[in-house]
């Protein structure tokens, strides 16, 4: 089963679409899942934001089997609170072989949601970027609440 | 051929090293030399002289020696992760991290790797780079007794280091947060000099995992379950993963 089906678990259904032009119904529920401290969610993708390589507490954390996330794209974490514009300046950053950091608000497999403080790096090896390491840490709630009201302007003004 | 020990191995077992270095010897039938440093400038220094070309390094001095000088990673200890404790006075008013307040005075011992993981375990207090006021101490009894004497706040220990601490000092103190990251590893690495050795190395160094007469050689250099062999690609992956976890206005330490 493709993990870029449609979500049918319980909570608030939209269909939502991707800035590759597909398209997939998901659910979203107010349920937050804190990130555990002292741990550190690790994944690499290919350069096409595919996902090769991930560790055990992305997969805790992001409620997926990790069968489900090998090979699936990055996107399929993207929750709908979270503006165009944010991802817009991480692929931007890291296309031009640079370090992006920034703090997001992830979806879970369940509808959930966890946020994370996130550092997106190029893997670089002979020379080439052959993905993006991704390594995702504890976020500071202060700075977790103050981006959520900013997210949440951005994502009313693109929505306008 | 030189055999650096850097300062933030188990120097407590610095013979162990050096049977180890007798060890290689055997295995590559070149000579070395083994020199144990007390602190990093020399180590640093080594490396840009080229006095380094066998070496068990932290992870931050792995990234320096493999992406900018070509240094070839061997192996790494079996099963063994370097993992890092934030520790408080038990008398402390902190019980976790987001007790804590920038500015913060903090003691450690000189390794780059555990101030790396502990300074990030801060970040969920609004603790950055600059707000941490670190003081290097010797070894991890003097900072606990930084703690114990009130001179700080919280203490950066090695995982292996704050749980060897007697009971009665561990009494006394208390765990804030420990990592459980896994990957960051020391690495056993060779210069270019040594690249045509790299599979004699490893095939010596396995064949001392599996015999069991050097059980008491392996615990002693950290290593109790042996040796694993360290591909570049492993080793590729953890210097990405320390470069994503370096903060904003850190020095870049690991350069001579």
């Amino acid at each position: 089963m493709s993990s870029m089906e449609d979500m049918t678990c319980p909570g608030e259904a939209q269909q939502w679409t991707y800035y590759d032009g597909t398209s997939r119904r998901i659910v979203t529920t107010d349920q937050e899942t804190l990130f555990p401290s002292g741990e550190l969610i690790v994944s690499q993708t290919d350069t096409e934001g595919i996902i090769t390589t991930c560790n055990d507490a992305f997969v805790h954390m992001s409620g997926f089997a990790k069968e489900q996330l090998i090979g699936a794209p990055h996107s399929i974490l993207r929750h709908p609170d979270m503006p165009k514009a944010a991802f817009a300046d991480l692929w931007q950053t890291v296309s031009a072989g640079k370090r992006w950091s920034g703090y997001v608000k992830n979806l879970r497999a369940d509808g959930g949601f966890y946020w994370v403080y996130a550092t997106v790096i190029p893997k670089i090896r002979d020379g080439k970027v052959v993905g993006h390491t991704s390594v995702r840490r504890e976020p500071s709630r202060d700075k977790v609440n103050e981006l959520a009201e900013v997210y949440a302007r951005m994502v009313a003004e693109e929505r306008r | 051929m030189e055999f650096a020990i850097s300062p933030d191995v188990n120097v407590k077992n610095a013979t162990d090293w050096f049977i180890l270095n007798t060890k290689v010897q055997r295995i590559t039938g070149l000579q070395f030399h083994p020199t144990a440093y007390n602190d990093f400038a020399d180590l640093h220094a080594a490396f840009e002289e080229g006095r380094a070309d066998l070496i068990y390094a932290n992870a931050a001095d792995t990234a320096y020696l493999v992406r900018d000088k070509g240094f070839i990673p061997v192996a790494s200890a079996k099963s063994v992760a370097k993992e890092a404790v934030i520790v408080v006075s038990d008398k402390s008013p902190y019980h976790q991290i987001t007790d804590l307040k920038a500015p913060v005075t903090a003691a450690a011992t000189s390794s780059p790797d555990i101030e790396r993981l502990c300074r990030i375990m801060l970040e969920p207090a609004n603790i950055v780079y600059g707000d941490v006021e670190l003081s290097i101490r010797p070894n991890p009894v003097l900072v606990a007794k930084a703690l114990l004497q009130d001179q700080v706040q919280v203490g950066f220990f090695p995982e292996e280091a704050f749980d060897e601490l007697s009971s009665m000092v561990r009494m006394q103190l208390r765990e804030l947060v420990r990592s459980r990251i896994y990957v960051v590893k020391s690495s056993l690495l060779v210069s270019p000099r040594l690249a045509d050795q790299v599979e004699m190395l490893w095939q010596g160094l396995d064949g001392l995992s599996k015999d069991p007469a050097n059980a008491e050689l392996l615990a002693g250099l950290g290593a109790p379950d042996g040796w694993e062999r360290l591909g570049q690609e492993d080793v590729e992956f953890m210097i990405d993963l320390m470069d994503a976890l370096s903060q904003e206005g850190e020095a870049p330490r690991h350069r001579a």
